[in-house]
């Protein structure tokens, strides 16, 4: 994989506008889809989002990475955290009819729809969330 | 973001520009969407022909005010939902929640039937 670019950005919630514009150019400059550079877009947002609030806790101290790398036929993104973590498996469902009207919880599930692969690793130091989209 | 406001009789419209991802952007549209509700208005369209996309931020403010406005008796419908939207609506499920319109005259008319 070759490396597209990498930013870090302070634990603001302007990052996610800061990141969509980024997701933007890279996308353009690799020449993918229109439809797909939405796709792209969207799940950068929601994970910088993710990362900001939920992850880092919006602590001015606290950075998120994100990292563009692309191949011939693949684009990684990886946004990663210095939070404390998450329990994957205490996530709630946000298909329960108890959650559907919940204001949100519904990030990942958006993400996993409009990419091809996802994986998203937590521990206490940090979580990231490297997400693959084929070209 | 920009959002532009009408009135259709005791139907408040609101036409809204540009992406809804959070930020600065989703917190005018939250802010709009409680100033209507204190003020008392109780039927809201939203007209999304001019949002391109749509995150989960997005739709959690549009489900805050939905959630806001039919605890008072009101509602918040959409109207000419863009196709990326419908597809983010369908994956979470939330096209079963909102009433959705082809158009902002059908939603304004749908509060009178």
């Amino acid at each position: 994989m070759k490396k597209a670019t990498e930013k870090k950005y302070r634990s603001r919630i302007d990052a996610v506008v800061k990141a969509e514009r980024l997701a933007g150019k890279v996308t353009k400059k690799l020449k993918i889809s229109e439809p797909e550079r939405v796709d792209i877009c969207i799940a950068v947002t929601e994970a910088v989002n993710n990362a900001v609030e939920h992850g880092n806790k919006m602590l001015n101290d606290k950075f998120v990475t994100l990292l563009f790398e692309y191949s011939d036929d693949k684009l990684r993104i990886t946004v990663e955290d210095q939070g404390e973590g998450f329990d994957l498996e205490a996530v709630e469902n946000p298909l329960s009819p108890e959650n559907l009207t919940k204001p949100n919880g519904r990030g990942l599930l958006i993400v996993d729809a409009l990419m091809d692969n996802v994986e998203v690793s937590s521990s206490t130091t940090g979580t990231k969330v490297i997400m693959i989209k084929k070209r | 973001m920009q959002i532009q406001h009408d009135v259709s009789g005791e139907v408040a419209v609101l036409h809204l520009q540009g992406k809804i991802m959070g930020g600065p952007d989703a917190t005018s549209l939250h802010e709009k969407l409680h100033e209507l509700i204190d003020n008392g208005t109780l039927s809201v369209v939203v007209d999304l022909e001019g949002v391109a996309w749509m995150n989960s931020s997005g739709l959690g403010i549009l489900i805050g005010g939905l959630s806001a406005l039919r605890k008072s008796g009101g509602d918040l419908r959409l109207a000419r939902v863009t196709e990326k939207i419908e597809e983010v609506l369908r994956i979470t499920k939330l096209d079963r929640v909102f009433d959705i319109y082809g158009n902002t005259d059908d939603a304004v008319a749908s509060y009178g039937s």
